[in-house]
C-alpha cells in the first residue's frame, strides 16, 4: 500500500460513519415511513392468510353447508361472515382467496420480470438492431389497451368443446396475465441499462475481458434491482387487479376456486338483502391492491429519496 | 409540420398492422376451430369440407390473414356471428355508438373532476385540501371498478334508491356507469395535472410575469395552466383507451348494451369472430386516438414538432 491511501484512510475512519450500502439505507429509510410498515404488515398477514388457509379456514372453500334455513344466509356462530348462495362459509372462501389471489400474482410477476428483465437488459446492453426490434414488439404490445389482450386471449382459449382440463385453463390464465404486464419491465429495464452501458464500471469490465453474460449478469443487474423492486412490487397489485376483473367477467381462475372477483361477481344478486356478500371480497380486493400500490410508491421512496416532493 | 405529421401516421401503419396480425393469430389458437363450434362434434367430413371451403379455412393461413385485412380496409366486414344470423360490422353499428357515449361522458367527468382538483391542489399546495384531495386519489387509484361498480349500486340503487340499478334507458340510467368508469382516471388525471402545475409554478417564465406586475390569480390563469395541461393532454390518450377496456367491465356490472357487454356475453357462446372484431376495433380506436393526441400535442407545441423534425 501506497502511503497517501494509507493516509486517506485513516481520515475516513476518523470521520463518524454515517451510511451502510444503500440497499440498508433504504431499508431504514422504508421503516420509518409509518403508511409503507402498515402496508408491509397487511400484505404479511394476506401471506400468512394464503399460505395457511387449510388451517385457517373452518371449511374447506368447496364445502356447502345446507343444513339450516334459507341460502344465501347471515352470519351466525357457525359462519362467521355468513354463507353465500351455495351455502359455503364466505369467511373460508375469502381466506382460500386470498391464496388464489397471491399464487396468480407471484407466478404471473415472475414470468413478467424474466421475460421483461432478460429482453430489457438485451436491448439495452446490446442496442442496434436487435433493441430496435425487442422495442417494436414492445410498443404492439403497448398498442393494447390494458387488459383487452388478456381478456381476448382467456375468451378465445377458453372457447374449446369440452371444458378445458384444469390445469390447461390455469396456464393459458398465466400466460394471458403474463404477456401484458412483460413490455413495462422490459422498457423499464432496457432504459435504464441504456444510461448504465456506457459508465466507466461497466467499460472497465469490458476492457478487462469479462464476459458479456457477465456483465449483464453481475455488473448491470444489480444496478437495476432497486427500479425493477418497484415496478414488480407495483406489477403484483395489477396482476391481483386484472386476475380478480378476468374471474368477475368469468374468465378468470375457474370455478370451484374463490377468486375474490367471482366473489362479488356471485354476491350481485342478493347484495340488497345481504351486502356482507359483496362488501368481504370487495374490501379484501380493494385492500390488497392498495397495499401493494402504496409499498411500490414507498419502496420508490426509500431507493430514490431524490424522487420525492 | 409535414414531416412530423408523416412520421407519425409512418409509425401508426406498422403497428396498426402488427395488431391486427396479432388478434388474427390468436383466434387461431382456439382448441375448436370454428367450424367445429358450428357443426358439433358429429359432423360429417364432407359437410366440415364444405363449411371449411365456405369460410375460406381451407386456404394457406397467410391468404387468410390477406382475406381477413382485405375484407375489413375495404368493406369494413369483420365477420359474421356464430350464435347469430348478423354480421359483426352490424353489431358493432348497433353497439359501438353506447360503448362510445359512456366511454367519452367518463372522459367528460374525469376532465370536469380530476383537472379543477389537481389544479387546485398544486395552487394551495400541502394545505388541507391538497392532503385530502391526494388521499381520495391514492383510494381511487386503488379501488377497481369490480368493487365501486357495485358499491355504488348497493348505496345509490338499492339503499337510497335514488338511481336505477342497470340498464340504458335514459340519462339518469348513465349516470352511474360513469362514475364507476371515469373515477379512477379522474384521480389519474388529478394527480397529473397536479404535479404538473406544480412544475409550472417553479418555472422562471412564472416569477418573471409575477414580478412585472401580473397578480398571482392572472399569471396562473394566463401562463401557468395553459402549459401545465400541454403534459396533461398525453395521458388523456392513454387513458381513454383504459376507458374503453374499462367499459367491458363496467357494462357487464350495469348491462350496458355496449361491444362490452356484447363480447364477454359472447364468450360463452363461443362466438368469437363478434370478440375478435370487436377487439380489434377497440385497439384500431385506441391507436388512433393516440396517434390523434400525438399530432395534436405537436401542433399545440412547436417545441415537440421541431425535436422531431430534427431527429
Amino acid at each position: 500500500m501506497s502511503r497517501p491511501a494509507l493516509a486517506e484512510n485513516q481520515d475516513v475512519s476518523a470521520r463518524p460513519t454515517i451510511s451502510a450500502s444503500p440497499g440498508r439505507e433504504a431499508w431504514r429509510r422504508l421503516r420509518r415511513n409509518p403508511v409503507a410498515v402498515a402496508c408491509g404488515v397487511y400484505i404479511l398477514l394476506a401471506l400468512f392468510a394464503a399460505l395457511f388457509a387449510s388451517y385457517l379456514a373452518p371449511y374447506a372453500y368447496d364445502a356447502m353447508d345446507t343444513r339450516t334455513g334459507s341460502l344465501p344466509s347471515p352470519p351466525d356462530a357457525r359462519h362467521l361472515l355468513g354463507r353465500d348462495n351455495l351455502g359455503q362459509d364466505v369467511f373460508s372462501r375469502l381466506l382460500y382467496g386470498a391464496r388464489i389471489s397471491l399464487a396468480v400474482a407471484v407466478v404471473v410477476v415472475v414470468i413478467e420480470a424474466v421475460i421483461g428483465v432478460t429482453l430489457g437488459l438485451v436491448a439495452g446492453y446490446y442496442g442496434g438492431k436487435i433493441d430496435l426490434a425487442l422495442m417494436r414488439v414492445t410498443d404492439v404490445m403497448f398498442a393494447f389497451p390494458d387488459l383487452l389482450l388478456a381478456i381476448l386471449l382467456r375468451a378465445i382459449l377458453l372457447s374449446g368443446n369440452q371444458a378445458t382440463a384444469l390445469s390447461t385453463n390455469l396456464l393459458t390464465l398465466f400466460f394471458a396475465l403474463g404477456i401484458v404486464g412483460w413490455p413495462g419491465i422490459a422498457r423499464l429495464v432496457r432504459g435504464q441499462a441504456l444510461a448504465l452501458r456506457d459508465k466507466e464500471f461497466i467499460e472497465a469490465a469490458r476492457a478487462i475481458g469479462v464476459r458479456d453474460r457477465h456483465i449483464l449478469t453481475r455488473h448491470l443487474l444489480p444496478n437495476l434491482l432497486g427500479p425493477i423492486i418497484v415496478q414488480v412490487t407495483q406489477d403484483v397489485a395489477g396482476v391481483i387487479l386484472a386476475e380478480a376483473t378476468l374471474s368477475f367477467l368469468g374468465i378468470g381462475v375457474p370455478p370451484p376456486f374463490p377468486s375474490w372477483g367471482r366473489m362479488i361477481n356471485d354476491a350481485l344478486p342478493y347484495m340488497r338483502v345481504h351486502p356482507l356478500l359483496l362488501l368481504a371480497p370487495s374490501l379484501a380486493l380493494a385492500l390488497t391492491v392498495m397495499a401493494f400500490n402504496f409499498l411500490g410508491d414507498a419502496l420508490r421512496d426509500a431507493l430514490d429519496p431524490r424522487l420525492r416532493q | 409540420m409535414l414531416t412530423f405529421l408523416l412520421k407519425r401516421l409512418a409509425l401508426a401503419v406498422p403497428t396498426l398492422i402488427a395488431i391486427s396480425f396479432l388478434v388474427f393469430i390468436v383466434a387461431r389458437l382456439a382448441p375448436a376451430s370454428p367450424v367445429e363450434i358450428l357443426l358439433g362434434e358429429k359432423a360429417t367430413p364432407e359437410a366440415v369440407a364444405r363449411l371449411n371451403h365456405e369460410y375460406g379455412l381451407d386456404k394457406p393461413w397467410l391468404v387468410q390473414y390477406a382475406d381477413y385485412v382485405w375484407n375489413i380496409v375495404a368493406h369494413g366486414d369483420f365477420g359474421r356471428s356464430f350464435s347469430r344470423s348478423q354480421s359483426v360490422s352490424e353489431m358493432i353499428g348497433r353497439d359501438f355508438p353506447v360503448t362510445a357515449q359512456l366511454a367519452m361522458t367518463a372522459l367528460l367527468f374525469a376532465m370536469l373532476v380530476g383537472l379543477p382538483v389537481g389544479a387546485l391542489a398544486a395552487l394551495y399546495h400541502n394545505s388541507w385540501f391538497d392532503r385530502a384531495a391526494m388521499a381520495v386519489v391514492v383510494a381511487l387509484v386503488s379501488v377497481p371498478s369490480i368493487v365501486l361498480g357495485p358499491l355504488l349500486v348497493l348505496l345509490f340503487a338499492l339503499r337510497l334508491g335514488w338511481l336505477p340499478v342497470s340498464g340504458w334507458d335514459t340519462p339518469v340510467h348513465t349516470l352511474l356507469p360513469t362514475v364507476t368508469l371515469g373515477a379512477r382516471s379522474a384521480a389519474l388525471l388529478a394527480r397529473f395535472m397536479r404535479s404538473s402545475l406544480l412544475d409550472v409554478l417553479r418555472q422562471d417564465y412564472l416569477r418573471t410575469a409575477i414580478a412585472k406586475g401580473l397578480s398571482r390569480g392572472r399569471a396562473v390563469w394566463r401562463h401557468a395552466l395553459k402549459n401545465a395541461f400541454l403534459p396533461v393532454l398525453t395521458v388523456l390518450g392513454t387513458n381513454f383507451g383504459a376507458l374503453l377496456t374499462g367499459s367491458f367491465v363496467v357494462e357487464t356490472i350495469f348491462q350496458v348494451p355496449g361491444i362490452g357487454y356484447e363480447s364477454i356475453n359472447s364468450i360463452t357462446k363461443r362466438d368469437y369472430p363478434v370478440i375478435q372484431g370487436m377487439t380489434l376495433l377497440v385497439a384500431i380506436i385506441f391507436i388512433l386516438v393516440n396517434l390523434g393526441v400525438d399530432i395534436l400535442y405537436g401542433v399545440i407545441d412547436p417545441r415537440v414538432r421541431s425535436q422531431e423534425e430534427r431527429a
